[in-house]
């Protein structure tokens, strides 16, 4: 009973919270949690009877997290798992606080759980993970981490301290000057050859500006990819599925994912129903998400850092009429937009978010027709959704994570499970 | 020959961690919209600099300066005779720091780092940098700043500066160009909203 007075005093904080602000409310409670009962979620995360599973790097944690949890549940596992917007110490508390019951036990025999890049390594002083699954690096809040190098650092960490096996990404340079200074047991996955040629422009990792590694044979490996259709092997055995959004990038987290299964379930894990459990899974919210406002079809895309903004700009149908494209305060220096090829992009329809100016300035400069810069963030979504449907693709917004937030708010969208497949 | 102003980015696969070598497309746009041609050449072997009227040294981490040093031994002592000599380089935060120092045959010192917006009598730009050094420093026709990334899409009169009488003698006031000073102004402002 030690954790019920912070638990409850947590929970409230929750309720409050959610009462100003619905759909809100994920950092504070874990916020005041963790500093009444600091050790409260160590002992949790440590407690799983299958042990604990991490998954970081700088970009597709979401995607992975949640492809990885639908197929552990699939085979039967309880699991524990955080919200895609609460993975730092004070969202895994939040977790905590509204899962746990008064004795601070949380249902679940294993945690699976999406780790931020930069908090992971102070983390898992506390917690060690049976398997963790290091994706990529890739240049991202350079404000923040200052060079990529110091997030490889992190990582380090994080592989150094699992004490099952670190699942590496074999076409990352990253990933494998973290796996030759690790002793752990490794596994990789990856594109082919001749697909991580193909794409090889646009996944530009994080360059080491050391001596190149050789590339380990990945024992889940892309065999091609058309479309959303992706075919690969997973220790000798083929599979096609279908992701739930088209592009490399989802490709190598459904990767990921499966390698991470094939850890956690070694010879129980039923292929064929991983594949259906892919198959059938909606986009994370914001992740190449389709859904009817105004009775109309619109794709909404988060651009989180350089390679979010290529890929889905890459990824772009052509002759796209109707982009909105905003950039919000979470963009604290924006000068990374400028690293970003926008050939691609042939027009945007209105341009706002608190960094309008910015934005408007990245497209003028790099080429980009942009009809409406609109400084008032409101009165841009109402004017684009107003819009009378485009000739070509459908309605197209671009945003960073502050401009989702409001946008969704303003839109009633609050619920971030409430997703479906196209 | 062409007629047109040749722009050098060196090594933008080392030198252009936060987006520095946009910079020169900014200058090649305004250009553009000024009716003067210009190319830009991004270098990343050992090259001859002497015919280029600008050129940009972004910045990089210590890995990337580390290999660079391997590829290019030569390559800061030909930015000294160019600086010296009067062509417009422009340096950026590490790139800023090595220049500086063989220019200056000095040693920068350093402090906790500072990552914010800063105000430089009006130019404003982001700093990320330990460097205990002026956010800008003119030597001759050369600029070097602490800001990095796109700081000429935010201050248009320091590009224009930058390009000297090529640009002031040009016919510029083009509707493109009104666009976006405006764009930057409201950029500056908002740079400090908090």
């Amino acid at each position: 009973m030690r954790y019920l007075p912070a638990l409850l005093v947590g929970r409230l904080v929750r309720f409050a919270v959610r009462l100003v602000r619905p759909g809100g409310g994920s950092a504070l409670p874990g916020l005041v949690v963790s500093k009444l009962a600091p050790n409260l979620v160590y002992k949790t995360l440590n407690s799983f009877e299958h042990g604990l599973v991490i998954i970081t790097g700088t970009a597709g944690k979401s995607t992975t997290t949640k492809m990885v949890v639908a197929i552990a549940r699939a085979h039967g596992m309880v699991v524990f798992t955080n919200p895609s917007t609460a993975n730092i110490e004070q969202g895994f508390f939040s977790t905590v606080v509204r899962q746990a019951n008064l004795f601070g036990k949380v249902p679940g025999s294993i945690a699976i759980l999406e780790m931020d890049e930069g908090h992971a390594a102070s983390i898992v002083e506390r917690i060690k993970p049976k398997t963790s699954v290091i994706l990529n690096v890739f240049e991202d809040q350079l404000d923040r981490f200052v060079d990529p190098a110091l997030v490889r650092d992190k990582l380090l960490q994080v592989a150094k301290a699992t004490y099952g096996t670190v699942v590496l990404n074999a076409d990352d340079q990253n990933c494998l000057l973290i796996a030759e200074q690790t002793h752990q047991n490794k596994e990789f996955f990856g594109l082919g050859k001749s697909l991580a040629k193909a794409v090889g422009e646009s996944m530009s990792y994080a360059q080491t500006y050391q001596k190149e590694i050789k590339r380990p044979e990945a024992a889940t490996e892309a065999i091609s990819l058309n479309g959303r259709e992706l075919q690969a092997s997973v220790h000798g055995r083929e599979v096609k599925l279908e992701l739930p959004s088209r592009g490399v990038h989802f490709a190598l987290d459904a990767l990921a994912a499966l390698s991470c299964s094939r850890e956690i379930l070694s010879e129980h894990l039923n292929l064929a129903l991983a594949t259906q459990v892919l198959n059938d899974l909606p986009p994370v919210f914001s992740r190449g998400e389709i859904r009817e406002v105004n009775g109309e079809p619109c794709e909404f895309i988060l651009i989180q850092n350089p390679i979010s903004m290529q890929l889905n700009i890459d990824n772009l149908t052509k002759d796209q009429d109707q982009v909105f494209f905003a950039i919000g305060r979470d963009v604290h220096d924006p000068s990374w937009m400028w690293t970003v090829d926008l050939k691609n992009l042939k027009s945007v329809h209105t341009v706002s978010g608190f960094n309008y100016a910015d934005a408007a300035l990245l497209l003028a400069y790099k080429g980009v027709s942009a009809l409406n810069v609109e400084e008032d963030y409101f009165k841009a979504i109402d004017e684009f959704f107003a819009l009378p449907a485009p000739t070509h693709g459908m309605k197209t917004v671009l945003y960073s994570a502050d401009s989702m937030r409001r946008l969704r708010r303003y839109l009633g969208i609050t619920d971030p499970e409430d997703v479906e497949r196209v | 020959m062409s007629d047109s102003l040749k722009l050098a980015v060196l090594y933008p696969g080392h030198l252009n961690l936060n987006g520095d070598a946009a910079n020169f497309d900014v200058l090649q746009r305004r250009l553009e919209w000024s009716g003067v041609s210009s190319e830009i050449h991004l270098i990343e072997k050992p090259t001859r600099l002497e015919s280029f009227d600008y050129v940009l040294l972004g910045h990089g981490s210590p890995d990337a300066w580390s290999q660079l040093a391997d590829i290019d031994s030569d390559l800061i002592p030909k930015l000294v005779k160019l600086v010296g000599e009067g062509v417009p380089v422009m340096a950026v935060s590490s790139g800023y720091e090595i220049l500086f120092e063989a220019l200056n045959g000095s040693t920068t010192k350093h402090a906790e780092r500072v990552s914010e917006f800063r105000d430089s009598d009006g130019v404003v730009g982001y700093v990320n940098s330990e460097a205990l050094l002026p956010e800008i420093t003119w030597i001759k026709n050369s600029l070097l700043t602490l800001f990095h990334g796109p700081v000429f899409a935010k201050n248009p009169e320091l590009a224009d500066k930058f390009l000297g009488d090529v640009f002031t003698s040009s016919k510029s006031s083009s509707s493109e160009l009104s666009y976006v000073n405006d764009l930057a102004a409201a950029s500056r402002r908002i740079a400090f909203e908090d």
